[in-house]
């Protein structure tokens, strides 16, 4: 059992807060955090990292951090909060890495750091980069406008501030704009199955 | 397909927005209507989108602070870490650069004095002209010092210009793979396929050599795609300025569905042609970020933002 710091209970009720502001201003402070990039920098750097691999890894830890929160896959009584971004950031990039064709030069120095007692599976972790071959599929079809209005929606922001931010001129507006992309999103998912069965396998 | 069911209705069935009645009668109509089916399946996995839409906003939001917080350098609170072993390393890596480059100073100071002697020995007449420090023109290493050109200290700020290595992590981040399987025609390999399946197969199994061999005349029926997937050829190939002027064909096609795509990946093709394609690929990206609705707006800022960093 660990011991949970204030620092990190006050992260994770934001986290679960489900309000955008909250789980913002709760990433940002994570994402400028000099101690957790140093520890990341630390581990990246053993597996023959640089410094844009860091920030690379240590952001889409963060976002896999944040999922593994909602979906309450993460044990704060197991780990601290940045020990445990810095173990998802570290196998990710083991994992990209090894995609790269590259795992037999650092195979025996990065296994030390991945055998750590984490029980992620890191092939999830390079769901990431699927995700987002997978989303510009579908943005040529749904078109830009549809991507970041439902990007919003997604990130559950209300109809007024999505109005602000995208300049609709009410509420009203914005949310028949949001309608109308689900329904141009679930028009092509229907006609095209394929797109439907990888989604499935994401 | 059941046209008396709307999207509307869908979304209530999904959210359990129905009546008992109507929702009986909905599920009776899913199963003997595989279109419908198909639309509240298509609904179900809405959430997972939009999921993943957050999560592609949370890390375009995430990389402008790590932008942000680079210009800042800013601290925060502590968190349950072990701080000092790096911090430790890192000043003593910081003595060793310190210590090291006092050492070269001191050798190229030596080195220095001993080349001025020989000079002085062999041109005793000759004034020793002062180098001109304004001049950033790098000297070969491999040419013989002549009495002119001997320098009465290291040369100041000599800048090296950039190398094709020195782009090699750029060049790696832009890159962006494309599954090709998804336009073969049948589902397996067989005799009979057409040489743009073959090549496709031929693609997935690195064989590029033997896949570019079948691109070479382009199939009619599947032009784009065949112009596309040579693209990529040329690409693994390293035939960078090939690959490019194929993706380029794109811009000629009135109607494709992979136009904004093929931008992206003259792209790619540009930064394996660095530092020389420095002012084509500048080109490019600023025809892309001159529109926000440009599906790679945001990557080709950032790499705008590497590449003056650079």
């Amino acid at each position: 059992m660990k011991h949970q710091s204030n620092n990190d209970n006050t992260i994770l009720e934001a986290l679960r807060s489900k309000l955008p502001l909250q789980i913002n201003a709760a990433m940002r402070h994570l994402c400028l955090n000099e101690k957790l990039k140093g520890a990341v920098r630390q581990q990246l750097r053993a597996l023959g990292g640089g410094e844009d691999d860091v920030r690379e890894m240590l952001n889409q830890a963060l976002v896999v951090f944040l999922n593994h929160v909602e979906e309450e896959k993460y044990d704060p009584t197991r780990s601290a909060v940045s020990t445990y971004i810095v173990k998802i950031a570290a196998q990710m990039f083991y994992t990209q890495r090894r995609s790269e064709k590259r795992r037999s030069a650092m195979h025996d120095r990065s296994m030390d750091v991945v055998k750590a007692d984490t029980e992620m599976n890191p092939e999830l972790e390079l769901n990431l980069q699927h995700q987002r071959a997978f989303l510009d599929k579908l943005l040529i079809m749904t078109g830009e406008k549809c991507r970041q209005l439902l990007q919003l929606h997604g990130h559950s922001y209300t109809m007024a501030e999505i109005a602000e931010k995208l300049q609709y001129k009410s509420p009203d507006s914005a949310k028949m704009a949001v309608h109308d992309c689900r329904k141009k999103l679930n028009t092509i998912l229907s006609d095209r199955p394929e797109l439907l069965e990888e989604l499935r396998d994401i | 397909m059941n046209p008396q069911y709307e999207f509307e209705d869908l979304d209530d069935y999904i959210h359990d927005r129905m009546s008992t009645s109507d929702r009986a009668a909905f599920e009776a109509a899913l199963q003997s209507d595989a279109g419908l089916a198909r639309r509240a399946e298509a609904l179900r996995s809405e959430a997972k989108v939009l999921r993943m839409l957050r999560n592609e906003h949370l890390l375009t939001q995430l990389n402008g602070w790590s932008t942000e917080g680079e210009a800042e350098k800013k601290t925060d609170t502590p968190f349950d870490g072990r701080p000092g072993a790096f911090s430790y390393r890192r000043w003593g890596i910081i003595a060793l650069i310190i210590v090291a480059f006092g050492i070269v100073i001191v050798l190229l100071k030596n080195q220095d004095m001993f080349r001025t002697e020989q000079v002085k020995e062999t041109f005793p007449a000759t004034p020793i002209q002062k180098e001109d420090t304004t001049s950033t023109a790098p000297v070969a290493p491999t040419q013989p010092i002549a009495a002119e050109e001997v320098p009465s200290a290291p040369a100041p700020n000599v800048q090296k210009p950039a190398t094709a290595r020195d782009f090699s992590a750029i060049a790696a981040n832009s890159y962006v793979e494309e599954d090709f399987s998804q336009t073969l025609m049948g589902s397996e390999e067989d005799a009979s396929e057409m040489p743009y399946d073959q090549a496709v197969r031929l693609y997935g199994a690195r064989k590029y050599r033997e896949a570019l061999q079948l691109l070479v005349k382009l199939d009619k029926n599947r032009e784009q795609d065949a112009l596309y997937l040579r693209g990529y050829t040329y690409y693994h190939l390293g035939q960078y300025a090939k690959a490019e002027a194929d993706f380029r064909k794109f811009r000629d096609y009135t109607d494709s569905d992979r136009k904004l795509d093929a931008i992206w990946c003259e792209v790619f093709c540009l930064t394996k042609q660095l530092p020389g394609s420095r002012k084509r690929l500048d080109t490019v990206l600023k025809e892309i970020t001159s529109n926000p609705k440009h599906p790679y707006y945001d990557r080709a800022r950032a790499l705008e933002t590497a590449l003056r960093q650079q």
